[in-house]
């Protein structure tokens, strides 16, 4: 369980995250979606302790978490940014990275650190691209990598910043799928969408963000029943029912 | 670690000790084997054994280390500022080490420790300031590069100033410009050394944390790094290597840049394999420029700062040019 409560944070000179709240269960996917500049990208850095807090906590499993050491920290939570540099290392070493966490010094990885990450890896369809360099993987595969450290960090918590952006709709809906696994294995998933269609429908929950705060939380069903999402985005929200339940689109 | 990259490390080892060797016996006056072996044997006590004593062996370990602590300081660097583009020279470092081995000349503080020293504050300086600038105007990639090169002009401006102002400081700082073993003593070598020697274990030891680093700072701050501490230590260890090599070789240009470029290419990325073989192949490379530079016009010496950059140049075009090639079929 992801559970930030009060969060006050920002920038020096700009506040962006006004006490903030909200709870992310274990084994849910919750999907962040609000306007461009609301402050979706600042939370997940302030809920893992990369940017300074004003005022608020952030606990995972009842730990509160920014006090603690960064490495302990990273211990219970994982966060996958939006931008990130294409290393020249392999697949396998990258993926080994996701145990910094659990080194002490002279921080060498140890042999079951070898074994988690070739499952991590494997778990993501990645076996036999071991030895491959990150750099020269597709993007849908280099995402697939990433997501393969995230689960090699073996945390409770999970926040990855906008994980389909420049995707291809086929591993968009790929790294969905893996989202959803991630929870499957009992970890609080939170992730900042802006595809509304994506998080309507492949997201346990939805938390509507405006202006630094969260504006409404709660299933798709109750989303679209608050009409927040028109009001937020100055759009209007529609569904069609098909065989697989309903399918949400946005119209002007 | 895979067989083919172990092979390239103990090949680069084995080139760089046969580079050694004949640095040794090469040179306006050639020495045997048999003459080196006595030298090792009995000391400074004929005219072989003081030429292998005091030109040979320090020019020899002062090429090696010098090659060494650039061509890390350039990895490091590299690694540091996720910009392959980004040397010691780029950032400024050689001006601010140049800058202030010229101020200890112009003051007549003409020590090795003083020097060394000097020549490391510079460097560090220099960084500092960069680092300084660029976070002050948005830490981008490319703002990094340019205050390197507004910074590293003007320093670079400040040490011509002082040369022209003090004209026996130009007489001292004229050959160190260029850069170059001939003048390489212990006295100068010994702080230069082990300020190299402290800052190569270190970076050696720290490998991880390199790599980490340069997955990003927010991914590495996110699996526990401490993004505001550990970068700060290697830039500082980066000018540490360059200020020190600076220091007794002078201001020596590509081995920063060509050096680790190679080495990517051959072992790829990971700092557990490129900073070693970083290390070798650096010192490799200028010990056969500098004995090169020896032998081509021999007796006479050409500067092997002159004879670096020219090879160094072309070399790295073309490392570019067959990068964007296989860029390109990929």
């Amino acid at each position: 369980m992801l559970e930030i409560k009060g969060l006050t944070a920002g920038y020096p000179g700009k506040t962006v995250l006004k006490d903030l709240s909200l709870s992310v269960p274990a084994g849910s996917v919750t999907a962040v979606i609000g306007p461009n500049g609301c402050g979706k990208s600042t939370l997940l850095k302030t809920a893992c302790g990369l940017l300074p807090v004003s005022a608020g906590s952030v606990s995972v499993n009842g730990t509160p978490v920014l006090s603690l050491p960064g490495r302990e920290r990273a211990q219970r939570i994982a966060y996958l940014p939006q931008e990130r540099q294409i290393p020249e290392i392999t697949a396998l070493r990258m993926v080994l990275h996701g145990r910094f966490p659990y080194l002490s010094y002279p921080r060498r990885y140890r042999a079951e650190d070898l074994r988690i990450a070739r499952e991590s890896l494997s778990r993501m369809d990645l076996a036999g691209l071991e030895e491959t360099p990150v750099g020269t993987l597709s993007g849908g595969m280099r995402q697939k990598v990433y997501i393969a450290m995230v689960l090699a960090q073996d945390t409770p918590a999970v926040l990855l910043d906008e994980p389909t952006t420049f995707l291809d709709v086929g591993h968009q809906l790929q790294m969905m799928e893996e989202a959803a696994r991630l929870a499957k294995d009992g970890k609080a998933v939170l992730l900042v969408l802006h595809d509304l269609t994506l998080a309507l429908q492949h997201c346990d929950r939805i938390a509507v963000m405006e202006d630094g705060r969260i504006d409404i939380s709660g299933t798709a069903e109750e989303i679209w029943a608050s009409g927040c999402i028109d009001r937020v985005f100055g759009v209007r929200l529609c569904r069609v029912e098909t065989p697989n339940g309903w399918h949400y689109y946005c119209e002007r | 670690m895979d067989k083919r990259k172990t092979v390239i490390l103990i090949a680069a080892a084995v080139l760089t000790a046969a580079a050694a060797l004949l640095s040794l016996l090469l040179g306006a006056a050639g020495l045997s084997l048999r003459q080196i072996w006595q030298a090792v044997c009995l000391g400074p006590q004929n005219a072989a054994g003081r030429i292998f004593w005091y030109a040979r062996l320090p020019r020899t370990a002062a090429c090696l280390l010098s090659g060494a602590a650039l061509a890390v300081s350039g990895a490091v660097i590299q690694a540091v500022l996720h910009n392959q583009l980004a040397s010691p020279g780029i950032l400024g470092v050689n001006s601010g080490a140049g800058l202030a081995v010229t101020v200890c000349c112009a003051c007549g503080v003409l020590s090795g420790w003083a020097v060394a020293a000097a020549a490391f504050g510079g460097a560090v300086l220099a960084v500092l300031l960069v680092v300084f600038a660029a976070r002050k105007t948005g830490a981008s990639r490319t703002t990094v590069i340019l205050g390197g090169v507004a910074i590293g002009g003007f320093l670079s401006a400040l040490s011509e100033a002082i040369s022209t102002l003090v004209p026996e400081t130009a007489m001292l700082t004229g050959s160190f410009r260029v850069g170059g073993f001939g003048s390489v003593s212990h006295l100068r070598l010994i702080p230069a050394a082990v300020l190299i020697l402290v800052g190569l274990a270190a970076v050696l030891l720290l490998t991880n944390e390199l790599d980490v680093l340069s997955l990003g700072e927010q991914t590495a701050g996110s699996l526990g790094l401490s993004v505001k501490t550990v970068r700060p230590l290697f830039l500082i260890l980066a000018a540490m290597l360059a200020g020190a090599s600076v220091s007794f070789a002078g201001l020596l240009g590509f081995v920063g840049l060509l050096v680790p470029h190679m080495g990517r290419k051959l072992v790829g990325g990971e700092s557990r394999l490129l900073i070693p073989l970083c290390a070798i192949g650096g010192a490799g490379f200028v010990t056969l420029c500098d004995l090169a530079a020896r032998l081509i016009f021999a007796p006479h010496e050409f500067p092997v700062g002159i004879l670096m950059s020219v090879i160094g140049g072309p070399c790295f075009l073309l490392l570019l040019i067959r990068r964007k090639g296989g860029a390109g079929r990929a």
